[in-house]
């Protein structure tokens, strides 16, 4: 059954590419480059059990209802702007619903002329030489079906230029609000260029208007670190019960460069994260976090992959889990150290709590390691509260649910206080405490 | 120490030599005739027959296990392999003195005379073999003293002759043949091997220990061993292996089982030392292995412990099912790889029963161009309550052109579990080195003295003479790898 539907989505899709592409932004050689992805798309398929990548989450459940193409029309009237600009005061907002920019309220200059944020289309036409560039560059050789998909497909998506030397002070915050219809299928992209010595921070956040229905959101962003650039690009999912959602991410880090995420997930039905990093210079740095709070039967999977290239790079990794109910977490992380990244430095830690038996925690934190002289190190443990903390809270004259909460609280800000932007931590630490009330 | 520099000055791989012994062997290639023959070389009945032909038809809808794999090799043409070599014997052996001298001679070069083994009964060294040749039981020792315990440990085809209820309960009840491709082969195929079943409330006196030898050009060893405690019994079990130097790849698929009933302990230890192939990586066995264990009732225990130094290619999993409560399992090893072996090996725990403790401790070491995977598996079902594991994971790297990988899977359904892994890969310390040289101590000697410490944890579950053996197989195996 499941493989019928999916070859039937399969010949949807194929439908779809050939009556878009002409539409899609890019001139000549970017609708070649579109048309290789889907070439790899099609060859690829979509994942199935026996891919190793997408063992724990099958893809075949995905197709159960009948997908449809987005239209983009969106119905924009009704959204609350504001409440979510109340989030964080303290950045540009910048708001796309169904991946399309609303120009009309969104704060698109940032510091001066040589730093701009567009939609692809406006980037493929006013910013060719830049977009053609930087534009699916990264996603080439990728042998994800996901990414492939929307490298030939994405129409929508920001293209964020930040020029040499540019500070930018305040963080710019991506709101992604999806409001779907019927189960449609969104394929945003977003290219981020940090040039060198520039500095950027970025706060991406996903949510889904009240009344959506179901959603397969795929958003793909790439991300160019300069020299000696520092970005910081955090995540937010905080989407309804019904969505799905496939997210990469993928950097490529020049020397000395700096990069920091922190993916967050709160919300969501199904949620796939694909974080690569490439360290492609010497002493590059890379912290990857990522908190994950799941219930009822939500099921997420966060990939990472390190890929040390170059000597003396350190690379930082946590992750935290804790599940309740009937959700399935999934941690997959993978530090790639090549020949010749000698003295590399590379951590990962994955942390996580069962609140219920019939949560399920999959962990697999991996290392591959090609290069003698590094020093690399992986721990995972999955474990639940610690009987003799909650004692001792409640010797103290704390109610057992109090107690619980309160470590838990503490478990999960370990995380939270890694992120750079004191704001958006703010706004988190409220999120997060609502959560364990 | 200096025993060990003299091994690593003078050795490459000292087992490299072929005997010449007359061999009875199956036509090449693999087809229902083959099972046939095979059956019918080992005068099996009906039942046996059957249960190969089931195994060989599910075989043929199976696909070789390639995609997740860290390792790579040409494609094995299952055709070309002679599924049966076995030396030819005309009738029942007595006694040593009937055994083919010739054969004596082998098992004396490899270290292990069994002529030696009966003089010593009673004393010192006490440890039962049965010495497998290419695909056939040769001997084993020690039987008599054995069966006064009510322990059989007999060659596996004799099993099926004299004890076939056992096997028939017992055979295919943790590894069925529809479990993968080398298990299905190996069902189909599979020649000989040992057999060993503890009696209630027995504790076996000695170690009994299986030696495998692959000797004839173009065969395949496909061994099983069976192992049954019964319950409150107690046993150790070493296995041993070593084959000739040659160009080609040969395959070894063989399968352990072992049942550990209520209260028993079976502790079972490997020396893996196939011919790892030459210094380009030409050559070489294909150890395609398949070993599980299930603690079948409450407090049971078992414990593998291997030392991995052979073999071109590497695939192995030992495993313990944790069905009873309170049932322990134990996973220990050192894998070390050079010049161009692969090796991806690890283990399977998985905690059914309420109460299961597991742990897992494992070294690699890689050197040359080679290779080295940790691939394990951790799974606490649900309802599995208050499951415990600890693993461990270090690898050790010498040389910027190898590789060591660690890929655990953990898989936790239960609240109430607490599983906790870690994992580093370091190379040997610069100022380690520089104390042992600072002392007089030599490069060479001062990395053996290290990895030795390195390996302690796993060399400590040794038993005794297997723990020397291991440390000098080590020492062999890194030789040349430094600096």
């Amino acid at each position: 059954m499941n493989t019928v539907s999916i070859t039937n989505e399969l010949q949807t899709i194929v439908d779809i590419f050939e009556s878009s592409i002409d539409n899609l932004p890019g001139d000549a050689i970017t609708k070649a480059n579109r048309r290789e992805a889907f070439n790899k798309f099609m060859d690829l398929g979509f994942p199935t059990k026996s891919n190793e990548e997408y063992k724990y989450s099958t893809t075949e459940k995905l197709f159960k209802d009948e997908l449809h193409w987005t239209s983009n029309k969106q119905n924009k009237l009704h959204i609350d702007y504001d409440f979510y600009r109340n989030n964080n005061t303290d950045a540009n907002h910048v708001f796309l619903v169904n991946g399309e920019l609303i120009h009309e309220e969104s704060e698109l200059n940032i510091l001066n002329d040589d730093c701009f944020i567009c939609d692809l289309k406006t980037a493929a036409t006013k910013y060719n030489s830049l977009f053609e560039k930087y534009y699916a560059a990264q996603i080439r050789n990728f042998k994800d079906a996901f990414a492939q998909l929307n490298t030939a497909l994405a129409s929508n998506g920001l293209f964020i230029y930040i020029a040499p030397n540019a500070q930018v002070q305040k963080p710019i915050q991506i709101n992604n609000i999806c409001t779907s219809n019927a189960y449609q299928m969104l394929q945003v992209h977003h290219v981020i260029v940090a040039e060198k010595f520039s500095n950027v921070s970025m706060v991406e956040t996903f949510f889904s208007e009240k009344n959506s229905e179901a959603y397969l959101l795929n958003t793909l962003s790439e991300v160019y670190v300069g020299q000696n650039a520092f970005v910081n690009y955090y995540k937010l999912q905080s989407e309804n019960d019904t969505a799905i959602h496939i997210n990469t991410t993928q950097v490529i880090q020049s020397q000395q460069s700096h990069f920091d995420t922190n993916t967050i997930t709160l919300g969501g039905k199904w949620l796939r994260n694909n974080l690569n990093i490439v360290l492609n210079g010497i002493q590059c740095v890379s912290h990857l976090n990522g908190l994950q709070l799941l219930n009822k039967q939500q099921h997420v999977d966060n990939h990472t992959l390190v890929d040390h290239q170059m000597p003396h790079c350190e690379s930082n990794q946590l992750y935290k889990g804790i599940l309740k109910d009937k959700s399935t977490g999934v941690f997959n992380g993978k530090i790639f150290v090549r020949k010749d990244a000698q003295k590399t430095n590379a951590y990962q830690s994955s942390k996580n709590m069962l609140l219920s038996d019939d949560a399920t925690m999959n962990t697999k934190p991996q290392l591959e390691i090609y290069a003698d002289d590094v020093k690399c190190s992986h721990g995972s443990s999955t474990g639940q509260i610690d009987e003799n903390a909650v004692f001792y809270l409640r010797a103290r004259g704390i109610s057992p649910d109090s107690a619980k909460a309160l470590l838990m609280c503490a478990f999960a800000m370990d995380v939270i206080h890694t992120i750079k932007i004191d704001s958006y931590k703010n706004y988190l630490g409220g999120l997060i405490e609502k959560c364990f009330k | 120490m200096s025993d060990i520099l003299e091994e690593v000055t003078s050795s490459e791989y000292k087992y490299g030599f072929t005997t010449d012994i007359e061999m009875d062997t199956a036509p090449m290639g693999l087809s229902e005739d083959i099972v046939r023959f095979i059956s019918l070389k080992k005068n099996e009945p009906a039942w046996m027959l059957e249960c190969r032909l089931k195994a060989y038809k599910k075989w043929l809808t199976m696909e070789e296990p390639r995609h997740w794999a860290h390792i790579s090799y040409p494609k094995i043409d299952f055709q070309n392999i002679i599924y049966y070599a076995a030396p030819k014997a005309k009738k029942e052996l007595a006694s040593l003195d009937e055994v083919d001298p010739e054969l004596l001679r082998t098992f004396e070069k490899l270290g292990i005379s069994l002529e030696e083994q009966k003089r010593l009964t009673g004393v010192q060294s006490n440890i039962a073999v049965d010495a497998v040749i290419d695909s056939v039981s040769v001997k084993t020792t020690f039987k008599e003293t054995l069966a006064e315990k009510g322990i059989i440990f007999c060659s596996f085809s004799e099993a099926v002759q004299e004890h076939p209820e056992l096997i028939k309960k017992y055979m295919g009840s943790v590894v069925p043949h529809t479990d993968n491709f080398y298990a299905a082969l190996n069902a189909a195929v599979f020649t000989d091997g040992s057999f060993c079943y503890i009696p209630k409330g027995v504790r076996c006196p000695m170690e009994l220990s299986t030696y495998f030898r692959i000797n004839a050009s173009g065969t395949g060893q496909f061994e099983r061993t069976l192992i049954v405690a019964d319950e409150g019994s107690y046993v150790s079990y070493l296995e041993g292996c070593t084959a000739p130097m040659r160009d080609e790849n040969q395959l070894h698929a063989a399968v352990v089982e072992i049942i550990a009933h209520k209260n028993a302990e079976v502790k079972y230890s490997t020396v893996q030392n196939w011919y790892p192939g030459d210094k380009e990586g030409k050559g070489g066995i294909f150890n395609f292995v398949t070993k599980r264990g299930i603690c079948l009732e409450d407090n049971a225990k078992i414990s593998w412990t291997q030392v991995e130094t052979g073999s071109a290619v590497t695939w192995k999993y030992p495993s313990v099912i944790l069905k009873g409560n309170n049932s322990v399992g134990e996973f220990y090893s050192v894998a070390v790889t050079n010049n161009h072996q692969q090796a991806d090996t690890g283990t399977k725990m998985i905690h059914l029963g309420n109460n299961t403790r597991s742990t897992i401790i494992s070294k690699g070491i890689s050197a040359g161009f080679s290779n080295n995977s940790y691939r394990g598996l951790v799974r606490v079902s649900k309802g599995a309550k208050n499951a415990r594991n600890f693993s461990q994971c270090d690898s050790l790297l010498m040389g910027d052109k190898c590789g060591a990988h660690t890929f655990p899977y953990i898989e936790i359904k239960d609240k109430s579990a607490i599983v906790e892994h870690e994992a580093t890969t370091s190379k040997i310390g610069e100022d380690q080195l520089f104390y042992c040289k600072q002392r007089g101590i030599d490069t060479e000697k001062a990395i053996a003295l290290i990895v030795n410490g390195y390996c302690k944890e796993v060399f400590n579950q040794l038993p005794m003479e297997f723990a020397v053996e291991a440390q000098k197989l080590l020492a062999v195996s890194l030789e040349g790898s430094v600096g």
